[in-house]
């Protein structure tokens, strides 16, 4: 079912934080994390309520019931993101850990030699980055950095030409959490794989707020949060390609990943079981498997066409207060649904903080993209996220909060 | 309690700071910062014998945290290092008179952290000096 636009006028029903918040409270910091729709705490619920038990491991009838939950939560999300199997989804505890480890295992898979590069952008979240520089650090590579383009996006001719015979990794964000900028990504991931390198995308800002098909991207690895998507806290996703996930050898065992073990070595149960050691977050699975059908639901074509509109209102609102200089990228086509701004000489933490007080909540400050925002020449910037749920009357809220913050201090 | 903390003291001290700058003959100077803002600051520290003779701080940060320095400064200049050290979040609190809420404690209390790490270790060094000198005394017996 593809809702129309004017559904989204009455999404905020289909989640339960609304009715206990503030009329009127304007949530603008989906971006750092998205409310939870009650389709998503229904179905945990019904793990907790109705079949709470351990998955893989045993044969009474309710845990089978589990396990078929959370396998059925892997195929809904391999269905999402267009893998062409769900034995390509590894569940994790979020797009950190899927970064953490994936790093790990690649240093021991890959052909590296000191002087090998590793191209990656300015635009990264440290959860990609700081592993990406750890890596390079312990692996003797040069850490080659993407510059910004004039529209707060990639520069993608400059990131093009650093990619090159010696490039082992491309490390690249789908869509920059500070400016909303969109990566075109197929392009640079073509030319790593002729240079014989391989891509690994940071979707944690992409993903659930617009079309995605990692098929048709040919990205060897992604990864991304749930509780950016609508899902619950504490469960990620790490995307690989079948044939790369069956060589790597997982970065963490335990309990559930071992065909057989005796006393001085174990012999590693198939993809993507190996890569989740010990009882994995179920019920968070299983939410997160729900939001992905609930945003299915919506039409992802309609969820972005929401966003995307959000954002050109916002972009266009903001740029004509006075005294506000917006730092994201303005072409809607272009941006996830990210608005960043700075207030005249205001701090951006005072700017969220009487923000808050006017029941507006946004993310002030380098959004764990310090190179980044250091690169824009600001201290920090207000960021407002939209998702579904949000209305053309939460910009309206924000901006008049803006232009209440900017007279308190100006 | 609508813009509590930005009420006029904390404002004023944002605009009008008594104590910012660098001392040139400083006996110390030190940086503190906010991982997750961001926020860095430098204060240089003037003392004489275990007084607080003179202190100044520069930086970056939202006006809650600035404020703080300068309010903090005010305060403790001519204290004893012992004292300074001896100051606490409640103190910090009670100096700004307004309520902070846990998401913007660390930029009120940047400038506490920074200063009583740096008193800490004076009084260390002072009580280092004692202790030698009670040495040399000891040895010359």
């Amino acid at each position: 079912m593809t809702m129309t636009l004017t559904d989204f006028a009455h999404i905020k029903n289909d989640f339960p934080i609304f009715g206990n918040l503030p009329e009127g409270f304007a949530y603008c910091d989906s971006v750092a994390t998205s409310q939870t729709p009650q389709c998503v705490l229904d179905a945990m619920e019904k793990y907790y309520t109705t079949m709470r038990a351990n998955i893989h491991r045993a044969s009474y009838p309710m845990a089978d019931t589990a396990t078929s939950a959370y396998e059925g939560a892997r195929a809904d999300i391999a269905r999402f993101i267009g893998a062409a199997s769900p034995e390509e989804i590894v569940f994790t505890a979020g797009a950190t850990m899927s970064s953490n480890m994936l790093y790990l295992m690649l240093q021991e898979y890959l052909p590296l030699r000191p002087g090998d590069d590793i191209v990656t952008s300015v635009l990264e979240h440290h959860s990609h980055l700081l592993p990406v520089q750890l890596f390079a650090e312990r692996e003797g590579l040069n850490l080659l950095y993407a510059p910004l383009g004039a529209d707060h996006g990639l520069d993608h001719e400059a990131t093009s030409k650093l990619i090159g015979s010696r490039t082992r990794i491309l490390a690249l964000t789908l869509a920059s959490n500070v400016t909303g900028a969109i990566v075109d990504a197929r392009p640079l991931i073509d030319k790593v794989h002729t240079s014989g390198g391989i891509a690994v995308l940071d979707a944690s800002a992409y993903v659930g707020h617009a079309p995605f098909d990692v098929s048709a991207l040919d990205a060897d690895v992604i990864f991304f949060s749930g509780h950016k998507m609508l899902g619950p806290t504490g469960i990620g996703v790490l995307y690989g390609k079948k044939k790369l996930l069956e060589r790597l050898r997982p970065a963490f065992v335990g309990g559930g990943m071992s065909e057989e073990t005796n006393m001085t070595h174990m012999r590693c149960t198939d993809s993507p079981y190996r890569f989740e050691a010990g009882t994995p977050p179920i019920a968070e699975a299983i939410g997160l498997g729900r939001a992905a059908r609930y945003l299915d639901e919506l039409g992802m074509g309609a969820v972005r066409a929401h966003v995307r509109a959000l954002v050109m209102y916002a972009t266009e609102t903001l740029t004509a207060l006075s005294g506000v200089t917006v730092h994201s990228m303005r072409d809607a086509d272009k941006n996830i649904g990210i608005v960043s701004c700075t207030v005249d000489t205001v701090h951006p933490h005072d700017v969220a903080h009487i923000l808050g007080e006017r029941g507006v909540a946004v993310r002030a400050g380098h959004h764990c993209a310090e190179p980044l925002v250091k690169t824009l020449g600001v201290p920090g910037t207000v960021r407002a996220g939209f998702h579904v749920y949000n209305t053309h009357a939460d910009v309206d809220a924000l901006a008049a909060a803006i232009a209440v913050a900017r007279e308190t201090f100006v | 309690m609508e813009n509590d903390i930005y009420r006029d003291r904390i404002l004023e001290h944002h605009r009008f700071p008594r104590h910012k700058g660098r001392l040139n003959r400083a006996s110390v100077s030190a940086e503190g910062g906010n991982a997750s803002c961001g926020d860095k600051i430098m204060l240089t520290v003037k003392w004489e014998g275990k007084k607080l003779a003179n202190a100044r701080f520069q930086g970056e940060g939202c006006a809650l945290a600035l404020a703080a320095c300068d309010i903090l400064l005010e305060h403790v200049i001519g204290m004893s290092a012992h004292k300074i050290a001896a100051f606490n979040p409640g103190d910090m609190y009670d100096l700004l008179g307004v309520s902070v809420n846990p998401g913007r404690s660390a930029c009120a209390l940047l400038c506490l952290k920074t200063l009583t790490r740096v008193a800490a270790e004076h009084v260390a060094s002072i009580e280092e000096i004692r202790e030698e000198h009670n040495s040399e005394v000891s040895e010359e017996e």
